[in-house]
């Protein structure tokens, strides 16, 4: 049993618009952090899958990078998260408008 | 779909694990075993590991929830509508030249006498068919 390839972009373009939504649709920013994690992972598996049809590994090493690169950025973000917290005792997005006029 | 719309952040954060094992196994069926691996030791492992305890260090009685209205008027019913939209508009641009009967990994029933490359089976004739059907499409 073969899958055609295009099943996976589907599922990638439907993991991906469901971040976008969650993004837009959530106030929690831990939620909507989840939520770009889920983003990142459908564009692994996009790249994955065209490295599968065009039968080389550019996709891999660069999902690969990807990967770290999102590894590295959880720390940062939820860091930023925590000193939010700490700063407004919220997690709520619209409680951060200092920079707001 | 349950990361959004789950009001626990907690039990959204479960779901994810859900979702990184499950693109794991699709990565395993891809071929990209080493890929696979990493997937699950970095998200489900550090990544998830990571969340959950930011998640329990702020308070997880802090819920908010997806069906009380938001403060900007309309926005929730826009998020979905352009969500609708850009689900149709990548499925139509990206997913739609490969939807064919063709597989990531071709079956060898075309060629089906001929001695088949088994070194790398997928690297000689599906690159040159999506792609013509793909620039056919912009067209």
């Amino acid at each position: 049993m073969v899958v055609p390839a295009g099943y996976y972009l589907v599922l990638a373009a439907a993991l991906f618009t469901i971040g976008v939504v969650g993004v837009l649709v959530r106030r929690n920013i831990i939620v909507m952090f989840m939520c770009i994690e889920l983003m990142l992972n459908s564009v692994n598996l996009t790249l994955v899958t065209f490295a599968r049809i065009n039968g080389n590994l550019e996709g891999q090493v660069l999902s690969f990078f990807v990967m770290v690169v999102a590894a590295a950025e959880v720390t940062v973000g939820l860091a930023l998260i925590v000193n939010l917290f700490r700063l407004k005792a919220s997690t709520d997005a619209d409680d951060v408008d200092a920079l707001r006029l | 779909m349950s990361v959004v719309v789950l009001r626990n952040a907690v039990h959204g954060a479960l779901m994810l694990v859900v979702n990184f094992f499950t693109i794991a196994v699709l990565y395993a069926v891809l071929e990209a075993q080493f890929l696979a691996t990493v997937q699950i030791i970095v998200y489900a492992g550090a990544i998830m590991v990571l969340f959950l305890f930011v998640i329990m260090l702020l308070g997880v009685d802090r819920e908010d929830d997806v069906r009380e209205p938001a403060r900007v008027r309309g926005q929730k019913p826009a998020a979905v509508l352009l969500g609708v939209l850009l689900f149709a508009a990548l499925a139509t641009g990206i997913a739609a030249p490969y939807l064919s009967a063709r597989s990531a990994c071709p079956s060898p029933a075309p060629a089906a006498g001929a001695p088949a490359d088994t070194a790398l089976p997928c690297a000689g004739s599906p690159r040159r068919t999506p792609s013509a059907t793909r620039r056919a499409s912009v067209r």
